[in-house]
């Protein structure tokens, strides 16, 4: 994954905000990436442009050799249902389905048949230690198994890129650290995956930092 | 996504605001309710009526005459319906012409007591015209013109006599403010109702007779029938010829106006009067009006109950708009997920489509019960016809897709960042 030259910028009412202002960064595959950086800075947007939630308002963001910044909203769809998993701070489940169901979502738009998805969605819930919990709704269950649940859910059709943003910002640290964990077996199996964070234990806890200021990267240079 | 995976999560997020999704479907029942209820009753009313007008067959022609409408009542009484239905029968094109006056009067059948009767003058010719043939007795002959002579329709026989052997007895009658002793010489076999002539629930007399008590011999009713379907035209042509003539011939001395002169003449005199001395309406012609009344009541009708599903259909539109904000949270997961922008377009698409088909359904259900309803009230028979539920389905899906359509592109345009981001 590489953004070269990315810029984002948000129009608010009448004012045009500069989110990223130029940003080039390369993340190598099996890298465990933390975008720190006080709020405002565009960390958040930067991820968003790295999974096709957005697209940059100039420059190239490149997946697996693929430029995909003018890639059509369909197309962006797809590649977020198939090549990356999202994590979000408020976890972002569906309140009135249950946890498979959450975890089965993208597979649903992956196109994969109804007992494919069941058994795989069960499978990822297995993985995150929550099989016994498949049928609860995230109203009850407590914020780290909701967060887990939002994990399997990322997994659910095996992407090579997780995208966490502020995963353990609505936890305790101790639930954190599980989390936090959890990424780390990712990692392991070979995937990317890259955490934005603005609190310090977590940027400690991967193996490589960037931080932005201001819609640039500090060091102005991520390619690494 | 299947079917019925779509249609379970639609019900799904449909349940989840019950009141809300009901009340916009009862927009739609109500649409659809009336619209099929329309139909419904449009249809069994024409199956009723139709079925009075068709009864006789499409060869059927009515003649009226009026002659003291335009001659002096001396004149008119060359206007006797032996003569004229004579004369009438002797066109080419016509098979058969009789005489019909009606009147009504009461059946005396106890001290005291009497019962409404209908009674029909005409001539022996009846019986053939409607196929309908004695139980008892005989039907009128000739021979019976000026008599006080009755022959009784199957049921009225019942009705007044009860069952048994009747011919022979008399009954008491009050006509015109005249009381009558009717000689009984003939009951009927039961024939049903012929178009709107209810033949079992009449009395016959000899339509001399009836003309004599009325003290008008001059207005009557003709049914004729062409000698086939593809001669009604003609029949009418020949018709038309033989009255005209017979009113030139009337007014005027000279014997010498004939052709055009005659047509001119009857010209001049409807110009002048308003008023036509008769009229000549074939059977056809009455089905193709009625058709082409129906056409526009049903169209006015189902007009306005067509703006009612309009309406309806604006509720859908505006209840789908506040779901697409409401859910834009909801739009923003799926789309992280890797929902396309088609995948959310189809899914609130589906979901007012899914609440108009509910509400046609209801409403067809409805408008079945509230059509049933009308034929008892207006006592004509409830016709199970495939429109209205062609119709219920037609307008659902086509109200869902048309004022679904825009909240739904609505909801797959949003931006998913902001999408979830959204409170």
């Amino acid at each position: 994954m590489r953004a070269e030259k990315a810029t984002k910028a948000y129009r608010l009412g009448e004012v045009e905000v500069w989110a990223l202002r130029g940003v080039d960064l390369g993340v190598r595959p099996g890298d465990f990436l933390a975008l720190t950086g006080p709020s405002g800075s565009g960390k958040s947007t930067l991820l968003h442009l790295m999974g096709g939630l957005h697209r940059p308002t100039s420059g190239r963001v490149l997946l697996e050799g693929q430029d995909i910044s003018r890639f059509p909203r369909a197309e962006l769809a797809r590649l977020r249902g198939r090549k990356v998993g999202f994590v979000f701070q408020q976890f972002h489940l569906l309140p009135r389905s249950s946890a498979v169901a959450n975890v089965a979502l993208p597979l649903m738009y992956a196109g994969h048949p109804r007992q494919v998805r069941r058994q795989r969605a069960l499978a990822c819930l297995e993985r995150v230690g929550l099989g016994p919990r498949a049928d609860h709704r995230p109203g009850q269950l407590s914020g780290g198994e909701c967060q887990r649940v939002a994990i399997a859910r990322a997994l659910a059709c095996d992407p090579p890129l997780v995208l966490a943003d502020e995963p353990t910002g609505s936890l305790d640290t101790k639930t954190g650290k599980e989390i936090l964990q959890t990424f780390r077996g990712l990692v392991d199996e070979g995937r990317t995956v890259v955490v934005v964070t603005h609190e310090p234990y977590v940027a400690a806890f991967t193996q490589r930092q960037v931080r932005l200021l201001d819609g640039r990267l500090e060091d102005g240079d991520g390619t690494g | 996504m299947g079917l019925a995976e779509r249609i379970l999560t639609g019900l799904g997020a449909l349940w989840a605001h019950k009141l809300r999704t009901g009340l916009s479907v009862l927009g739609v029942v109500i649409g659809v309710a009336a619209l099929v209820a329309i139909v419904s009753m449009i249809q069994g009313a024409t199956a009723e009526i139709s079925g009075q007008i068709v009864g006789l067959g499409a060869r059927t022609i009515t003649v009226n005459l009026y002659p003291t409408r335009v001659l002096q009542a001396g004149q008119a009484a060359g206007f006797l319906a032996e003569q004229i239905s004579g004369e009438l029968r002797a066109a080419a094109a016509v098979a058969e012409a009789v005489p019909i006056s009606n009147t009504s009067g009461e059946a005396q059948v106890g001290f005291n007591q009497t019962s409404p009767l209908r009674v029909i003058g005409t001539t022996t010719d009846y019986a053939r015209l409607f196929e309908f043939w004695p139980a008892q007795g005989r039907f009128l002959h000739p021979l019976d013109e000026g008599k006080s002579v009755m022959v009784l329709g199957a049921r009225l026989a019942t009705e007044l006599l009860g069952p048994g052997e009747h011919v022979g007895r008399d009954l008491v009658v009050n006509l015109h403010n005249e009381t009558l002793v009717f000689h009984i010489i003939g009951v009927m076999n039961p024939r049903g109702s012929v178009g709107n002539y209810d033949v079992d629930g009449q009395a016959y007399v000899p339509i001399s007779l009836l003309q004599e008590l009325s003290g008008n011999r001059y207005f009557s009713t003709y049914i004729l029938q062409a000698t086939h379907e593809g001669q009604v035209d003609e029949a009418v042509a020949q018709i038309e010829a033989i009255l005209d003539q017979k009113f030139v011939d009337l007014t005027t001395t000279t014997a010498t106006v004939a052709g055009r002169g005659a047509q001119q003449l009857i010209g001049a005199i409807r110009a002048t009067t308003q008023i036509a001395p008769y009229t000549v309406q074939a059977q056809r012609e009455l089905i193709l009006a009625f058709e082409e009344s129906t056409r526009t009541m049903m169209l006015i009708l189902g007009g306005i109950a067509a703006i009612s599903l309009l309406v309806g259909g604006i509720g859908i539109m505006n209840i789908m708009l506040v779901a697409v904000v409401e859910r834009t949270r909801e739009v923003g997961i799926r789309m992280a997920t890797g929902a396309r922008p088609g995948d959310i377009l189809g899914q609130f698409l589906f979901e007012a489509v899914l609440v108009c088909i509910v509400g046609g359904m209801l409403g067809l259900l409805l408008g079945w019960l509230a059509g049933a309803i009308g034929a008892r009230v207006g006592d004509w028979p409830f016709v199970l016809s495939p429109l209205p539920p062609a119709i219920a389905i037609a307008f659902s899906l086509l109200i869902g897709v048309a004022f679904g359509i825009y909240p739904a592109f609505r909801a797959s345009r949003l931006d998913p960042v902001d999408a979830l981001r959204h409170e």
